[in-house]
C-alpha cells in the first residue's frame, strides 16, 4: 500500500501548477477568487490559452485534439484548476459532450463538432432536466418526432446552466413512447440561434443568473444531429453521470475555500481578537480540515480503484455527497463568522470606496448559491439512495 | 400557567394575518422589492391599524401592549417575509426613544413614529464583526451647544430610508448614544440593500453637530441601553423565525404532496417525511422559546439576558434547519427566486447573524450561568 501519487504524477502536478501560475491572467484569477461574475469573453480568453497549450480537451483522446490523459492526470488537473482560481470552462462541451462524441459519434460528427469546441466557437449547454423530470430524469417529456430526414422537437428544458451564453444545446429527447421510461430516449444536437428556441432566465437565490428555462417549439433537427443510436441515450447518459460525480468531489474547490477561510480568519477581528486566534474558530477550521482530509483520501481511493478498473458506483456517491456538504460547510462558516460583513447584497453595493472589504463581499451570495451543490447532478437524497440500493442492496 | 392569547391579542393576530394574506402576497412583495424594498402604503396601513404603537405602553403614546403584541406581529411578518422595518423602527427605535429621551422631545418623536411618519435605524457596530457595542471608534466631543460626532458605520440596517439614526460614539464618560438626523450637515449616507431585500446603508459622520437634547440616555450609559434594545430585537426575531419557519413547514408539505417523481408524490418518501418532522420539532421548540424571550424582557438584566440568549440559540437552530431543508426539499425550485421559499431562506439565514449569532448567545449564556 502506498498513499502517495507516483513520482511521475507528482512531477505532472508540479508542471500543471507552474503552467497555471504563469498562464492564468491575474485579473481573471482575482475576480474568480472573489466570486465575481466573469463575462463570456473572459471565459473564452482563458479557454484559448488552454487550447494553445493543448490542454483544453483534458479528457479527450489525442487524435481529436485532446491531451490523452488518464484518470489520475485528469483528477490532478481538476484539483489544480480550482486551487489556482481558474474560472469555469465550457464544462458541458469539454467534460460531457466531447467524451460522448468521441465514444459514440460518427466520424463526420467528430470532425464537425469537436474542433469548434476547442476553438471556443461552439459554446454548449446541456438539456437534461425538465419541469417534471428532475431527480427522476427518465421521466423527461421533450418529444422528437421523425419527419423524413428530420426530427420535429417540442418541449421544455429546465435549470439549463449558462444557456444564455450558449449557441448549441445537446438534449435528451423522447423519440418513441416505450413502456419502460428509460427506453426511447435519444440525444439530439440542436443549434440555439434559430426560431423556436427560447431561453428564459431563472434568477436563483442571491440574485444569480446561471440557470435558464429553454423551450423548443417545432424545431426541425436533421437526423445527422442525432448522437448515438436512436433510443440508446439512457445508457450513454449513465456513462456520463458517473463521470460528473467524481468531478463533483470538488476537492480543489474545498481545499481553496478552506485556505480562503483561513485567510478570512486572519484578517477579520471579532471582539478585539483576530478570528484566527479564537479557540472556537480554530477548532471549527481544524474539524473542516479533518473532513477535507477524509474526503481527499476517499476520493483518491475511488481514483485508484478506477485506474485498477474496479470503481464501485457507491463509493463515488460517498465522495459526491461529502464533497458537496463540505463545500457548503466551509462557505457557511465564512458567512456566519463574517457577522455584519455578510449583511450587504453584493449586487447593490455603491460604487467607489468599498463599504465592506472587497474580499468579504461575496460570503452571503456564495453561502446561498452553494445550496445547489446538494441538489444538482444527483441530489444528496439520490446519492444516499444509490448507496443504500446499489451498494448495501437494501 | 396559560400560553393562550387574550381576546385582544387574538384580534391583533387575526387582523395581521388577514391583512397580510390579502395585501402582502409574494407577488406584491416582489413589486415592493423592485421598488426599493419599502412600501410607504403598507407602512401607512400598519400605522392605521395601530400596529406601530401596539407594543408600546400608554405613557409612550402606545396602545398598552408589550412584547407579546410585538411577537404576534413579528410572527405574522415572518410568515410573509415582510420587508418593512418593524424591527428597526418600532422594536429597536421605539424602545430607544421611549427609554432614552425625555419630555416633549420623547413624546413628539414617539407620536411621529407611531403615526408612521418617522423611520429609525440603529448605527452601533463598526469594523469588528462581533456584537460588543463598546468596540467602536466613532468619537463624540462636547461643544458649547452639544456634541460633535466623527466616525463611520458601514452596515446600518434600514439605513436606506431612516430619517434618524441612533449613533453610538465614545465620550469621556464612556459609550454614549446620539440621535442624528439624516439631513444634518456632514452626514453622508450611501445606501444599498441587505441580503434579505431590506434597505441598508453606510453612514459617515464628518464632524457633525448634535444638539444636547439628542443625547439618548445618560452620557456614558449607552451600553446597558443598547443591550436592552438588542434583547428586545432578539425576542422579536425569535417570533419572526417561528412565523417564517412554520410557513416553510406548511408550504414544503404541500409541495411534496403535489410534486411527483418516480411515479409517486415526494410526500410518500419516508426520508422526506422525517426531514419535515425534524423541521416541525425545531419550530415547536422555537415557538416555546419565543414566548420565554418575550416574558424575559420584563425581568432583571442577568435573567433577561440568559433567557433571551437561550431563545435565540433555539431560534438560530430552527432558522438554519428550516431554511436549508425547505430549499433542499424543493430542489431546483427552492433555489429559484420565483418561489417564496428562497425569500424565507434568505431572511431566516440573515436572522442567525442579527443582534448576536450563535457563538455570541452561547458565550453570554455561559458567562451568566457560571
Amino acid at each position: 500500500m502506498d498513499l502517495n501519487f507516483s513520482p511521475e504524477h507528482q512531477a505532472f502536478r508540479a508542471e500543471v501548477k507552474s503552467f497555471l501560475t504563469q498562464a492564468l491572467p491575474d485579473d481573471i484569477r482575482q475576480r474568480t477568487l472573489r466570486g465575481e461574475k466573469l463575462s463570456k469573453d473572459d471565459h473564452i480568453r482563458w479557454q484559448r490559452i488552454l487550447a494553445a497549450k493543448g490542454w483544453l480537451g483534458h479528457c479527450w483522446k489525442k487524435e481529436y485534439g485532446g491531451t490523452g490523459w488518464g484518470p489520475i492526470e485528469r483528477f490532478i488537473w481538476d484539483e489544480e484548476l480550482h486551487l489556482a482560481g481558474a474560472p469555469r470552462r465550457n464544462i458541458p462541451a469539454i467534460d460531457l459532450l466531447g467524451p460522448l462524441i468521441i465514444e459514440y459519434g460518427t466520424e463526420e460528427q467528430k470532425q464537425r463538432f469537436l474542433p469548434p469546441i476547442l476553438r471556443s466557437e461552439h459554446w454548449w449547454c446541456q438539456g437534461f432536466s425538465e419541469p417534471q423530470a428532475g431527480s427522476d430524469l427518465a421521466a423527461l417529456k421533450m418529444r422528437a418526432v421523425r419527419d423524413g430526414d428530420h426530427y420535429v422537437v417540442n418541449g421544455t428544458k429546465l435549470w439549463t446552466s449558462y444557456a444564455q451564453e450558449s449557441n448549441w444545446i445537446f438534449c435528451l429527447v423522447r423519440t418513441s413512447q416505450e413502456q419502460k421510461k428509460q427506453a426511447g430516449i435519444s440525444y439530439l444536437l440542436i443549434p440555439m440561434d434559430q426560431p423556436g428556441v427560447t431561453v428564459s432566465p431563472i434568477i436563483t437565490v442571491g440574485g444569480v443568473h446561471a440557470v435558464n428555462q429553454v423551450t423548443i417549439e417545432d424545431v426541425r433537427v436533421p437526423v445527422e444531429n442525432r448522437l448515438g443510436p436512436e433510443g440508446e441515450a439512457w445508457s450513454m447518459t449513465q456513462f456520463l453521470l458517473s463521470y460528473e460525480r467524481i468531478v463533483g468531489a470538488g476537492l480543489g474547490a474545498s481545499t481553496r475555500y478552506l485556505a480562503e477561510a483561513r485567510a478570512f480568519a486572519r484578517r477579520t477581528v471579532r471582539d478585539g481578537v483576530p478570528l484566527a486566534r479564537t479557540p472556537r474558530l480554530r477548532e471549527k477550521l481544524a474539524a473542516l480540515e479533518a473532513d477535507l482530509m477524509a474526503l481527499k483520501y476517499t476520493a483518491y481511493r475511488v481514483l485508484a480503484d478506477e485506474v485498477a478498473g474496479k470503481a464501485e458506483a457507491s463509493v463515488v456517491s460517498v465522495v459526491k455527497l461529502r464533497g458537496a456538504q463540505l463545500q457548503q460547510a466551509i462557505t457557511e462558516l465564512m458567512f456566519e463568522e463574517g457577522g455584519q460583513l455578510s449583511w450587504p447584497d453584493v449586487l447593490t453595493l455603491p460604487e467607489g470606496e468599498p463599504a465592506v472589504p472587497v474580499d468579504d463581499e461575496y460570503h452571503a451570495q456564495q453561502a446561498f448559491d452553494r445550496r445547489k451543490l446538494t441538489i444538482y447532478g444527483g441530489s444528496a437524497e439520490i446519492q444516499k439512495n444509490i448507496i443504500a440500493r446499489r451498494i448495501l442492496r437494501i | 400557567m396559560d400560553f393562550d392569547y387574550s381576546s385582544d391579542q387574538q384580534m391583533l393576530r387575526d387582523s395581521a394575518q388577514r391583512y397580510l394574506q390579502q395585501q402582502y402576497s409574494y407577488l406584491q412583495r416582489e413589486k415592493i422589492l423592485r421598488d426599493g424594498g419599502f412600501s410607504r402604503t403598507a407602512w401607512q396601513d400598519f400605522a392605521g391599524f395601530g400596529w406601530l404603537g401596539a407594543a408600546l405602553p400608554e405613557d409612550a403614546g402606545g396602545f398598552g401592549g408589550g412584547p407579546v403584541e410585538a411577537g404576534i406581529l413579528m410572527e405574522a411578518f415572518g410568515r410573509h417575509v415582510v420587508l418593512e422595518p418593524f424591527l428597526s423602527t418600532v422594536i429597536v427605535g421605539g424602545l430607544l426613544l421611549q427609554q432614552g429621551l425625555h419630555g416633549t422631545r420623547r413624546s413628539e418623536l414617539l407620536e411621529r413614529m407611531i403615526g408612521g411618519e418617522l423611520q429609525l435605524a440603529l448605527a452601533a457596530l463598526e469594523n469588528d464583526v462581533g456584537q460588543d457595542f463598546a468596540r467602536i471608534e466613532t468619537q463624540a466631543k462636547a461643544t458649547a451647544k452639544g456634541w460633535t460626532l466623527r466616525g463611520r458605520k458601514a452596515v446600518v440596517a434600514n439605513g436606506g430610508i431612516a430619517d434618524k439614526f441612533f449613533v453610538s460614539a465614545r465620550t469621556p464618560e464612556g459609550l454614549s448614544l446620539f440621535l442624528v438626523d439624516r439631513t444634518a450637515p456632514g452626514v453622508k449616507v450611501r445606501s444599498y440593500r441587505s441580503n434579505d431585500g431590506q434597505t441598508a446603508a453606510e453612514l459617515t459622520l464628518d464632524g457633525i453637530d448634535v444638539a444636547r437634547e439628542d443625547l439618548v440616555g445618560p452620557a456614558g450609559g449607552a451600553a446597558d441601553l443598547l443591550t436592552l434594545a438588542a434583547d428586545h430585537a432578539s425576542a422579536a426575531i425569535c417570533a419572526e423565525v417561528v412565523g417564517a419557519s412554520a410557513y416553510l413547514v406548511e408550504t414544503t408539505c404541500e409541495y411534496l404532496k403535489t410534486r411527483e417523481q418516480y411515479g409517486a408524490p415526494l410526500a410518500k418518501f419516508q426520508v422526506l417525511q422525517h426531514k419535515l418532522a425534524d423541521m416541525y420539532v425545531q419550530v415547536e421548540l422555537a415557538r416555546s422559546m419565543a414566548h420565554v424571550a418575550a416574558a424575559a424582557l420584563a425581568k432583571p438584566a442577568p435573567e433577561r439576558m440568559r433567557e433571551v440568549s437561550a431563545a435565540r440559540v433555539q431560534a438560530i437552530k430552527c432558522a438554519r434547519l428550516a431554511g436549508r431543508e425547505a430549499v433542499q426539499m424543493h430542489g431546483g425550485m427552492g433555489m429559484s427566486e420565483e418561489l417564496d421559499v428562497s425569500a424565507h431562506f434568505k431572511r431566516l439565514t440573515l436572522t442567525t447573524l442579527q443582534f448576536g449569532d450563535e457563538a455570541f448567545h452561547l458565550a453570554r449564556m455561559a458567562a451568566l450561568s457560571e
